[in-house]
């Protein structure tokens, strides 16, 4: 895995989130926790933002050549209410952690990817206030996805 | 951060690891603001960038245990061996690690502890 991938990790990710019914495609009737990909909105103020991080490799399959790869994904929450968020953050990984693999499958573009695994890297980490005088804050989900281009 | 703080972090992490015969090495920055630093993606750096340790980390895991294993071949201890790799993960991070006073970068630190063996990311968690 993942092979070539017609889609980001991250949109893979966002739109899987969408599947579970943990936030909402840009631009719907319920403004409250639309999914992004790659760039934070300044509004809505209860938004969820995907982003690609560096994976890991583990190793190379020596008799087709392909790479075993682990992508890396941010899952970033963002709230004016500390339990909103919270609420939030706490239920993607619980989804992510219980409820995906090994054959989620994801249908983007037309293309459609199957989600073998999704490994959280460590716990929910809650940041700081957003600036001095907002109350927004925001919470990451750090993991590595094992996922595949059907 | 006051510098008892960052005694008392480093003195509760000791404590989580088990006693045993490896070596652990800790590479981290004791600034405050060093997790939010590494964690928000969203935010522009004029120098360097996010994820400054785990990037490092993921793309240099064979340079850095090739440090341990070369150590180990001429003869060095194994807290010698992860030490090196320590040093070798700092610097790879300190090269990305963003910049605007300084004091981010100039706040890294490797430390090595008895433990479970390997290298470890550490990030302080203030603010």
């Amino acid at each position: 895995m993942p092979g070539v991938l017609a889609n980001s990790p991250a949109e893979v990710i966002g739109q899987l989130l969408i599947d579970l019914g943990l936030g909402e495609e840009v631009a719907s009737p319920s403004p409250d926790w639309e999914v992004h990909v790659e760039g934070e909105p300044d509004k809505p103020d209860n938004c969820i933002t995907v982003y690609d991080t560096v994976g890991r490799t583990n190793g190379r399959d020596h008799n087709i050549g392909e790479m075993a790869e682990h992508e890396g994904i941010q899952i970033r929450v963002r709230s004016n209410s500390p339990t909103d968020g919270w609420a939030k953050a706490k239920a993607i990984a619980d989804k992510l952690d219980k409820e995906v693999g090994p054959l989620t499958g994801v249908s983007l573009d037309a293309n459609d990817y199957t989600i073998a695994n999704v490994s959280r890297t460590a716990n929910i980490i809650p940041l700081r206030f957003e600036k001095p005088v907002s109350k927004r804050r925001h919470w990451v989900i750090n993991a590595v996805v094992s996922l595949r281009q059907s | 951060m006051p510098q008892v703080d960052y005694l008392k972090t480093v003195a509760a992490l000791k404590a989580k690891l088990k006693k045993s015969s490896r070596v652990v090495g800790i590479v981290g920055y004791t600034q405050s603001y060093a997790l939010v630093v590494h964690e928000n993606l969203a935010s522009h750096h004029d120098v360097g960038q996010a994820k400054y340790l785990e990037e490092p980390m993921r793309t240099n895991a064979k340079a850095y245990a090739k440090d341990m294993i070369d150590v180990m071949n001429s003869g060095g201890t194994e807290e010698q061996a992860v030490m090196k790799a320590c040093l070798h993960l700092q610097r790879d991070s300190q090269l990305l690690v963003p910049v605007d006073t300084g004091a981010l970068r100039a706040s890294a630190f490797s430390q090595i502890e008895m433990g479970k063996g390997g290298v470890q990311p550490f990030m302080m968690a203030g603010g």
